[in-house]
């Protein structure tokens, strides 16, 4: 049967020449095409860490000194200070505030900038992200959660010099001991008195090493709240863009915008260049994958006509419709077999060669699978091999149906 | 004779009517997907009102501020004493402007009702209404003198005018915008989200902001400005160059460890855009590679399909061939026919693709018009990304479609139409098909 197939395919070179081109030149680009897009959905589905669900971050602004209501009395450092609480008790007076946190100025997830520093412990030296948190209720608020156990991270008595870390800053300092207690360097000694778990600082990246470092006012810092349970979010912020926003003024302070935690991550996505990489890849996959449907039925319909009286003839010796369309998507199936088979040949050559340059990964998360190349490779080329199949199928389907209709009286007759 | 060819095309076009539909569906995703990308570019670099001159705009919208002895940097936009002492007394230039994003970005104008709107603003000088053409709808720009002397004027844009009084006569009115008062001076007919080097919805005397000659290196020449030059002729551009490339060489001699860099600008606005990294010109020969290697892809992989079924189609009409050529057709003109007959095809495809890409464009222009942008953000709610129909429809689109759909054309016909003339006559004959 199958060296039969092979024969066909071998016969008819001329037609399937141009369509196996086709389909190598489709599947070697598709990698490169494909590859980041499937790095970025893997991605996605590693647990953030935090949860965002009913957090709101509030952005307060300060009336410019042309104002003819700035008062200059008010922008005192002391009555500055009250202002600002004032403000933040309004704010947590609303009845569908549960809790309010701040965070220092661009060090929360989905934020614009971050800073970093190495951190040491002996000789060994870590480059962690730093967060900057006023202890409160903000861990409750961003929802990250201690690696070890139930722990209310919250709750955790804290100085100045305390500071929390993630798992993977622990792993990188510590390998597999327990950092809570010890103490790592980093301008000033600082005791780690929390393990967090593992927390995605971009909604398409991977875990970050991060470390959290308690601060006071006054500081730059940003507000976040999180809502009650039950709460409609779309509500919440029409009401609070109505009544709050521009209106809620004490001394020069005014409530200047709200964005919702979906809103940051859309916003990070976009500004991260995710949401239009992945837009432009999946067209041009799409556009690809259409091609090879619109070659094969062009192939194999050409290929039908021209093949009525082979048709016509095996009809005649006991082959059933069925047969006959079984046949036409065997000889589909195996072009795309072949096709891949080359093109991983020469993706393979290529990687060698060139290496493969993995945006969104993180080089020391082994634990991942897009970190390891030839279980990617293997993954991502398994991934083109089906999509391919399924375009081949859809291809072949209508040109095989038309050729097991042919009356094998009338083939035969023409012939 | 082309006459003659078409009718015939068209015959065998209503003839084979799966192989017409397979053929013209083909090119015309290969056009939607090219001429979709063509849009957003002449989006991007074309005239477009109020941006009608950007073919003579220059723009130089970073500066470097270096230290010779430890190579320490600092970059940013230019300072208001670098635009005053170098370029706003050019001579080579019509015009130059200065534009500052300095102040607060997300400002609101109060309503009657004591509602508040954020707005998008723009900081600039009086010049700006000579660079870019605004159409005043009421009343006028604020001029030379006014901006100088910070009077409390702005121009706002028509639909920003309606929401506010309701007309668009506000010449004359007061608005009040970040809690201070401001007198309307022109209402200016609205320009798109798309032309993002002068869009907003309010525009002030940069005099107006405290903070206009905030500047920080140690030269004082690094700000919150963007300039943007416009040329009396496309042609002036390098001399336009060479003028500021030389003011600056002339103040650096005269400072001891430190240099001003101008990163390779002035440059014209449609070189400028190709910037990812402000502080980097970027390598023309490796992007116009990567663009040309693009465009092959997309039009490659359609041609193979297309030649496939070209190819199978000349085996059908290998007898035609042979009778023409046995009564004395030479190979060219063959060869001529058998180009001009797809052509037609291509070219309907062509069409169509191109209606189709408008759709697209119209459908998805939230998104679409952003889609090449480095670090491109989500369009603000309260904006408008409105297109207008010299956008879509212009003889520069329609050449471009007509040859791509040539290219396409030579591509996929070229090849299977000679290697099937080239068949031996008697070979051609005999071919019981």
């Amino acid at each position: 049967m199958l060296k039969q197939l092979l024969k066909q395919i071998w016969i008819q070179r001329k037609v399937n020449g141009w369509i196996l081109l086709e389909l190598i030149i489709v599947s070697v680009v598709m990698w490169y095409i494909i590859m980041p897009v499937f790095v970025i959905c893997y991605n996605r589905g590693i647990p953030s860490g935090f949860d965002y669900k009913n957090v709101y971050q509030i952005e307060l602004g300060e009336l410019p000194s042309e104002s003819f209501r700035y008062d200059e009395k008010e922008a005192e450092l002391e009555n500055h200070l009250a202002n600002f609480y004032r403000i933040v008790e309004r704010i947590k007076q609303l009845p569908e505030v549960e809790l309010v946190a701040f965070s220092g100025n661009n060090s929360h997830p989905y934020g614009q900038s971050f800073s970093a520093a190495g951190y040491t412990k002996d000789t060994l030296s870590v480059q962690l992200r730093k967060l900057f948190f006023i202890p409160g209720d903000y861990f409750k608020v961003f929802g990250f959660h201690s690696f070890y156990g139930n722990t209310d991270l919250d709750d955790i008595e804290i100085n100045d010099n305390s500071i929390f870390i993630t798992r993977d800053a622990e792993k990188l300092l510590f390998g597999e001991e327990l950092a809570i207690g010890k103490t790592i360097t980093s301008s000033g000694e600082h005791t780690i008195v929390g393990v967090v778990d593992y927390v995605k600082m971009a909604k398409s990246g991977q875990p970050t090493p991060l470390c959290f470092h308690p601060v006071r006012l006054p500081v730059e810092i940003l507000i976040f709240i999180k809502t009650k349970e039950g709460t409609s979010g779309k509500k919440f912020i029409n009401y609070f863009r109505e009544e709050m926003i521009g209106k809620l003024r004490i001394g020069n302070l005014y409530i200047k915008d709200i964005i919702s935690g979906a809103e940051m991550e859309k916003e990070a996505e976009y500004t991260n260049d995710v949401t239009n990489e992945l837009r432009i890849r999946i067209t041009v996959a799409l556009f690809f994958l259409f091609n090879i449907i619109l070659g094969m039925i062009g192939t194999f319909w050409i290929r039908s006509e021209s093949r009525r009286a082979e048709v016509g003839l095996r009809m005649a010796m006991g082959s059933t419709r069925l047969q006959i369309r079984k046949q036409f998507l065997l000889e589909g199936f195996l072009l795309t077999t072949l096709a891949i088979v080359v093109s991983c040949f020469i993706l393979i050559n290529s990687i060698r060669i060139n290496g493969v340059e993995i945006d969104q990964a993180t080089e020391f998360a082994d634990w991942y699978l897009v970190n390891n190349i030839p279980l990617l490779f293997i993954t991502v080329m398994a991934l083109i091999y089906s999509i391919i199949l399924i375009a081949m199928t859809i291809g072949v389907w209508f040109p095989a149906t038309a050729a097991s209709k042919v009356s094998p009286i009338e083939a035969l007759r023409e012939e | 004779m082309i006459k003659l060819y078409l009718k015939q095309a068209w015959q065998l076009l209503k003839q084979s009517r799966l192989f017409t539909t397979i053929y013209i569906v083909g090119v015309g995703l290969t056009i939607t997907m090219v001429m979709t990308i063509a849009i957003i570019g002449y989006i991007k670099i074309g005239n477009i009102y109020p941006e009608l001159n950007r073919d003579r705009t220059m723009v130089v919208r970073y500066l470097m501020d270096k230290s010779l002895d430890n190579g320490s940097t600092y970059g940013s936009g230019l300072s208001y004493k670098a635009v005053n002492e170098f370029f706003y007394n050019l001579e080579t230039p019509e015009s130059v402007t200065a534009i500052t994003y300095a102040d607060d970005t997300r400002m609101f104008v109060e309503l009657e009702d004591k509602r508040l709107i954020a707005v998008s603003t723009k900081g600039t000088d009086a010049f700006f209404w000579n660079v870019f053409s605004f159409s005043f709808l009421d009343g006028r720009p604020y001029s030379v003198e006014e901006w100088k002397s910070a009077i409390r004027q702005v121009v706002i844009n028509e639909s920003l005018s309606k929401k506010v009084f309701g007309t668009v006569e506000a010449a004359g009115k007061n608005i009040i915008i970040n809690f201070s008062e401001y007198k309307v001076c022109g209402v200016v007919k609205d320009a798109s989200f798309s032309t993002p080097v002068s869009y907003a919805q309010v525009w002030f005397p940069y005099t107006c902001f405290s903070n206009y000659q905030t500047s920080f290196g140690e030269v004082e020449m690094l700000g919150a400005m963007e300039v943007y030059i416009l040329l009396k002729n496309k042609n002036d551009a390098a001399a336009l160059y060479d003028e500021v490339q030389e003011r600056f060489h002339r103040y650096n001699t005269t400072l001891e460890d430190r240099m001003v860099d101008l990163v390779g600008q002035p440059e014209l606005y449609r070189k400028n855009i190709f910037r990812v990294i402000s502080n980097i010109e970027p390598v023309w020969t490796d992007l116009i590679y990567t663009g040309l290697l693009f465009l092959l892809l997309l039009l490659l992989v359609p041609a193979i399909n297309l030649s496939g079924m070209i190819s199978s189609r000349m085996e059908k009409r290998i007898a035609e061939f042979g009778i023409r050529k046995a009564f004395g057709a030479s190979q060219k003109t063959l060869l001529n026919q058998i180009l001009w007959e797809n052509f037609l095809l291509t070219c309907l495809g062509g069409i169509a693709g191109l209606c189709f890409s408008w759709i697209l464009i119209i459908a998805g222009k939230r998104w679409i018009i952003n889609l090449f942008d480095p670090w491109s953000e989500a369009i603000p709610q309260d904006v408008s990304m409105q297109l207008m129909p010299e956008m879509l429809i212009n003889p520069t689109i329609f050449m471009l479609t007509f040859c791509i759909c040539m290219l396409l054309n030579l591509f996929s016909a070229i090849f299977p139409a000679w290697r099937a003339l080239k068949r031996d006559i008697v070979d051609s004959l005999y071919d019981k098909n």
